[in-house]
């Protein structure tokens, strides 16, 4: 019934258990946004969640063309947004998955396959799963390499912030920066990107 | 095994020689055939009358003929409507072929309708037809080829466009690659006089419904005006007798002529195409040059559209803007969009051939039909080289 009310922002078209790509359509690229909790439900019901980390906007020959032009009418450029297959590619990096009804921050035992659909959870779905555990999610962003770890967590914990506070859980952000000082205590330099983009947050 | 390179290279000096000369004696036919272009004399009345009157004494004839305008009219950019509606066709096909275990034909169509102004996203659809099992074969047995397919095609691409183009208030252009009409292939002529007669029928549709349709050729060849200026050299006396085999000037196309007259964005007078003999068209065309380009290099166009369109200078003016803005969005290489993009959708790919294929191949087993076996050459062909 829940799933009804989910946003569907993409299919997959590759994965593997740290993380996938979901494509979607420009015109359906409204709903995604960097940090933000999303999961996809396999049909033995296994739940994978995981963070948006990248959205990639892909070219081709004939958009590099109409780039070089001087002016685009309208009706061109959404032509190329809403006609032509140039899939947007969703960079998820998983952070957990949901199994008989519990949430755990572990990766998933398997991938998701090919063409699964991927959902945008909603307020209620982000705090139950970031209620779980004490943070145990934050270690498979913290060990990304070449990703910008500071912004895909910034942009998380705003999103999830906001959605505690509504359910009158403002300690849980207090608690989830407590946690990256601890997880970043031997990384100096992590740890002062991680409070430095924080700070954007006050 | 490459191509062999070194005696490939042992040609090029005494190839590129001989390019060059060839090069130097069209350059003198080019000045020689302007001069005649250009020549202050020639009345465009007088022109069309001695035409008309090779029209009707020789069997086959293929030139231009002025139709009001002087030879060396150019006509600036007029401006762009505010509103219009543009639809384009262009098709795609899979030729029957008697190597693979099953012969078909598909006609893919792909269309697309830009509302200029709206704001909004064009229309895009693909219309593929799987030609009828009656059709595959010639009169005499042998399976059809691409001049018939394209034919069949092309009546597809024409239906498609009559029936994207609505009647409304905004003016609505149709644009097709290629001569706006259709050409019969000359053995199957008969078969196939039906398509041009349907043809024609979709063009009396339009011209009711006030739709300017229009053929986009790119680079164009052709030696209308060289052939026109030719017959205009021979006296009333010998007209008769006029042979185009024996033209004297030939190598300077049409675009090549035009290419220091016209200026970024203008456009040449208006011609009528004079096609008779067997095979050639029945519909009524008049076209114009167009220098498709936003300065420096020439890059001229012909645009075809149906006569009734002359008599109406703003009508002229609306194919003359619309189609130079269109080619324009792709300004580094100029070619219409549109057209660029009914391509883009009609591409049949070979995975979704073979898929079609085996569509096909699984519906005659299951209707109990023989499924013949693809040859060894084919077979063979599909083999990946070293």
């Amino acid at each position: 019934m829940q799933e009804e009310t989910k946003i569907l922002i993409g299919k997959l078209l590759r994965a593997d258990n740290r993380g996938f790509v979901a494509g979607c359509r420009t015109r359906d690229l409204v709903a995604p946004a960097l940090g933000a909790l999303c999961k996809v439900r396999l049909e033995d019901g296994l739940e994978i969640y995981g963070l948006i980390g990248n959205i990639v906007i892909n070219d081709d020959s004939l958009v590099r063309q109409l780039v070089s032009g001087i002016s685009i009418p309208t009706e061109y450029t959404e032509d190329n947004r809403h006609n032509r297959n140039l899939p947007v590619e969703i960079n998820v990096h998983c952070v957990g998955f949901g199994l008989g009804g519990q949430i755990y921050h572990r990766l998933p035992p398997r991938p998701p396959l090919s063409l699964d659909a991927l959902y945008l959870c909603d307020d209620e779905e982000l705090v139950r799963f970031t209620s779980t555990g004490r943070y145990g999610y934050f270690r498979h962003i913290l060990r990304l390499e070449d990703q910008p770890v500071e912004e895909i967590l910034t942009a998380h914990l705003a999103r999830a912030r906001q959605a505690h506070a509504q359910k009158g859980r403002a300690d849980w952000y207090t608690g989830a920066c407590k946690e990256l000082i601890v997880l970043l205590r031997d990384d100096y330099e992590g740890l002062m990107n991680v409070l430095n983009a924080l700070a954007e947050l006050e | 095994m490459p191509v062999n390179y070194p005696q490939i290279e042992q040609c090029l000096p005494a190839y590129a020689r001989k390019e060059k000369g060839h090069q130097d004696a069209l350059d003198a036919q080019h000045k020689q055939l302007w001069q005649l272009f250009s020549n202050p004399a020639l009345e465009v009345e007088a022109m069309r009358e001695k035409i008309t009157r090779a029209q009707a004494l020789l069997r086959n004839l293929y030139c231009a003929k002025p139709v009001q305008e002087k030879l060396l009219t150019r006509k600036p950019l007029p401006a762009l409507p505010s509103g219009y509606t543009l639809i384009a066709a262009d098709g795609s096909q899979i030729v029957p072929n008697r190597h693979r275990p099953v012969q078909f034909c598909v006609l893919n169509i792909g269309l697309i309708k830009i509302e200029r102004g709206s704001g909004r996203a064009p229309e895009i659809n693909v219309l593929s037809t799987l030609l009828e099992h009656e059709s595959l074969f010639t009169p005499d047995g042998h399976l059809i080829g691409e001049e018939d397919v394209s034919l069949f095609r092309d009546l597809e691409e024409r239906k498609a466009l009559l029936e994207a183009a609505n009647p409304q208030e905004l003016p609505i252009i149709t644009l097709t690659d290629g001569p706006l009409d259709v050409y019969e292939n000359i053995t199957t002529r008969r078969e196939r006089k039906h398509i041009q007669e349907d043809v024609e029928k979709i063009h009396a549709n339009l011209e009711a419904r006030g739709v300017l349709s229009a053929g986009y050729i790119d680079k164009p060849g052709s030696e209308l005006l060289s052939r026109m200026l030719s017959v205009l050299q021979v006296p009333d006396a010998e007209l008769g007798a006029y042979d185009d085999t024996r033209r004297e000037i030939r190598g300077i196309s049409d675009a090549e002529l035009l290419g220091n007259l016209l200026s970024a964005g203008e456009r040449s007078a208006v011609f009528e195409a004079v096609t008779k003999g067997e095979g050639k068209a029945s519909l009524s065309v008049h076209f114009f040059y167009l220098n498709v380009s936003g300065g420096g290099e020439p890059n001229l166009a012909r645009v075809e559209f149906p006569a009734w369109v002359s008599a109406h200078a703003r009508l002229v003016d609306t194919l003359h803007s619309v189609i130079y803005h269109e080619a324009m969005i792709l300004d580094t290489h100029p070619y219409p969009y549109a057209l660029h993009r009914a391509h883009e959708l009609a591409v049949i790919s070979m995975p979704e051939h073979e898929q079609v294929e085996a569509m096909l191949v699984r519906e005659l087993e299951q209707a109990g039909a023989r499924v013949g076996k693809r040859s060894n050459k084919d077979w063979n062909k599909g083999l990946t080289g070293r």
